[in-house]
């Protein structure tokens, strides 16, 4: 068992708009020139993020017991544990089991030539590098205590993905963006290539962490479910390993979008990173309390979301070259 | 450039002896490509459909190749606009993983008929400078053709396929390049106008070549290496070879290098300098950058000098910086020495494509757009005098499920 440890970890305040509908991502993207000492994420030190809690009774708030249906796993080979129904999700662990899913993926990426250092991000402006794990290819940015020593030898695997964007992260990037041509940057993607289908094909990642969705009146859960499937169905097509993520905001009202994307999960057994968890016995729960959008994530939320980041990648490339 | 006329001819007159290049077995044409006069990918285009003389099975190649036949009549006098009043374009779809030739059509502005010289299946890799044959391929078949596609001769069946030009015509009309498969690696072969006398480099060049872009002869043929899926491709950088004395420079910062014909023998081509991507003129043969055009913030998707070479228009990708969406296109026009910009109008769209008239006075755009059901085919038909411009997009009606666009458009001279 592993928990997110009590360590100090020294990173550098990138205090990052993510204003959705923004025009201009360097008035809202601005890093600060100082670094600071993160607090010690006490808080979440309490949380067991690799064991299944035992409790199975309670469902998401707002949806009544008919509205959840979980979606029963038809097709692959089910984990040696089988996780909780995805009606109850905010109890899934912060850092997932591998499954037998990923490693079979992981595998037939390889086969197809995809880079075994390389993971790619898929999300908008909570994704971009310099809010999200960019600062683990940055020595120095960065220091592990030592019960988080075992994290090293991962950010050293995996040098060079950390600190960047890629085609898949842009500010106001969503499900439906990264799946059409017209995101796509021209001066790197094909003709009628959508950002993700472009990001497979010139980084041939082997995992790549999917964090979207922002949330407007008129997108329904079931579109945004729809949308993800097409990205799952890409990325298990080209043998890379989808690592779902839910989101600490509920600007929704209902949580229906951790929900949805917990269901993808279950049926499609793939590892999916609670963030939202990572984020409640954080002040505020991870949300920004000056600007209080309901959107925007705290600065103490960026660390414990890059830190969980890259425990869940640990955990699955460990369990990928066992 | 007499001083690199005489250093070709002596070169070639030098290579002629030093068995530097080898020379291919003369291909036999195997397959005709079949010229119909039906749409079958995409919709059938409202302008009105006109049968194409037929054609008989190609000879063995080399053949000479008569006149095309005169189809449709030749416009006598002055035309209303550009000089001439037929563009030609080959069309691509992508559907997942894939592309595909979905033909090559000729559009005669004057009589609104649109005219399918080759099916789907078929990709226009390059239009002669003159205006009077095709390089086209199906998979990795070339072929040499007619404008009308007559005369179909095949030229190889090892073309290098894959979503760039890797067939072309040299700007002063004297030789066909093309990246062929010769298995464990790629090489160059060339040919003469007619196709015929090939040669490969098979050795000589520092790499292996991936795709063509517009060159001015066997001095000055530009190419990139790689595979796609790797950066060396999808990144920046060009090779700039000269055939003959078998000398190739990199240019790692540059990358759609138009090497059109200007004044004073400028290029065009995007530089990369650490993380932006800029318009410049460059000079010959050095590429020092003589200017930066600028765009603002748009993507330059297209670009090119005027025939007479003292004006680029410049047809740029709106985009916003924070979500990187694209919001049509803008034209821009570069004059003067000090390169003065003028924006002629907007477009909408993506995969831009543009083309002057043989007159200067004219400008043919093509984009790919996109809607709820899938993706059409925009025309647009410019003055470039003025802001003037007429939209043939609803009559042209092109449209697919899958991703289609324009991989290659010439105003024909």
């Amino acid at each position: 068992m592993k928990k997110i440890p009590t360590i100090w970890v020294v990173f550098l305040i990138l205090i990052t708009g993510c204003t959705p509908f923004a025009q201009n991502p360097q008035e809202s993207i601005k890093p600060t020139a100082t670094f600071s000492l993160a607090t010690e994420p006490s808080e979440v030190d309490n949380i067991d993020i690799k064991n299944t809690p035992q409790t199975t009774e309670q469902f998401v708030e707002g949806m009544s017991q008919s509205e959840i249906q979980p979606t029963p796993q038809e097709t692959h080979i089910p984990t040696t544990e089988p996780r909780l129904p995805p009606e109850d999700w905010k109890q899934w662990p912060v850092v997932p089991e591998p499954t037998s899913r990923v490693y079979e993926i992981y595998q037939h990426g390889l086969e197809l030539g995809n880079n075994p250092n390389h993971f790619s991000k898929i999300g908008d402006c909570h994704s971009v590098k310099a809010a999200f794990m960019g600062l683990f290819d940055k020595p120095g940015w960065y220091k592990l205590k030592e019960d988080s020593a075992y994290l090293q030898p991962t950010i050293d695997w995996f040098s060079g993905s950390y600190d960047r964007d890629g085609q898949g992260v842009k500010g106001g990037y969503n499900a439906a963006a990264v799946l059409s041509p017209l995101w796509a940057d021209p001066s790197v993607c094909l003709p009628g290539e959508n950002p993700v289908q472009c990001e497979v094909r010139i980084y041939q990642p082997t995992f790549a962490f999917i964090s979207l969705e922002v949330w407007w009146d008129g997108r329904t859960p079931e579109r945004y479910e729809a949308y993800m499937r097409d990205i799952l169905d890409y990325l298990i097509e080209h043998g890379v390993v989808p690592i779902l993520a839910t989101k600490a905001d509920n600007v929704e009202g209902d949580h229906s979008l951790n929900y949805t994307t917990a269901k993808l999960a279950y049926e499609y057994d793939l590892p999916l990173w609670n963030f939202w968890l990572a984020a409640q016995s954080l002040p505020n729960h991870g949300m920004d309390a000056e600007r209080n959008d309901g959107f925007h994530i705290s600065y103490e939320a960026w660390t414990t979301r890059s830190y969980t980041a890259l425990m869940t990648l640990e955990n699955l490339w460990q369990s990928v070259n066992e | 450039m007499n001083r690199f006329l005489s250093l070709f001819i002596l070169t070639v007159l030098l290579t002629a002896c030093t068995g530097n290049t080898a020379v291919l077995n003369q291909s036999t044409a195997t397959e005709v490509p079949v010229i119909v006069t039906q749409t079958t990918v995409i919709d059938v285009p409202t302008f009105t459909p006109t049968e194409l003389p037929s054609e008989a099975a190609p000879t063995a190649f080399p053949t000479p190749r008569n006149t095309p036949t005169a189809w449709p009549t030749p416009t006598s006098g002055p035309t209303p606009f550009g000089g001439s009043e037929q563009i030609i374009f080959g069309l691509s779809t992508r559907k997942a993983e894939n592309y595909q030739g979905a033909g090559v059509y000729l559009l005669n502005f004057l009589s609104e008929q649109l005219t399918q010289v080759f099916e789907t299946g078929y990709r226009l890799q390059s239009v002669s400078p003159d205006g009077r044959w095709l390089l086209v391929n199906k998979d990795n078949q070339l072929y040499l053709s007619g404008l009308l596609g007559d005369g179909v001769v095949l030229l190889t069946d090892k073309l290098v396929v894959n979503p760039g030009i890797t067939a072309i015509w040299t700007e002063n009309g004297e030789n066909i390049i093309w990246v062929e498969n010769g298995g464990a690696e790629n090489y160059l072969v060339i040919a003469d106008a007619m196709g015929e006398d090939l040669q490969a480099t098979q050795a000589g060049l520092p790499h292996q070549p991936l795709m063509l872009f517009p060159s001015e002869n066997l001095e000055q043929v530009v190419w990139k290496a790689g595979i796609c899926g790797d950066a060396t491709f999808c990144g920046s950088g060009i090779w700039v070879s000269s055939l003959n004395q078998q000398i190739s420079q990199h240019f790692d910062t540059i990358s759609f290098p138009n090497f059109g014909s200007s004044e004073n023998g400028y290029a065009l081509a995007l530089v990369q300098e650490q993380d932006q991507i800029s318009l410049q003129v460059l000079s010959q043969p050095a590429l020092e950058s003589v200017n930066t055009l600028d765009i603002g913030d748009d993507y330059p998707t297209a670009f090119s000098f005027s025939g007479s070479g003292s004006r680029v228009a410049v047809l740029g990708q709106v985009r916003s910086d924070y979500s990187g969406k694209t919001f049509g296109n803008r034209l821009v026009l570069f004059s003067g020495a000090d390169w003065k910009s003028q924006e002629l109008s907007t477009i909408e769209g993506l995969n831009g494509v543009l083309a002057w008239s043989p007159d200067d006075q004219h400008l043919a755009l093509m984009t790919t757009n996109v809607d709820e059901v899938g993706y059409r085919i925009e025309l647009v038909r410019q003055n470039a005098a003025s802001t003037a411009n007429q939209v043939y997009t609803e009559n042209l009606a092109i449209k697919n499920e899958s991703f289609i666009f324009v991989s290659a458009l010439k105003w024909v001279p």
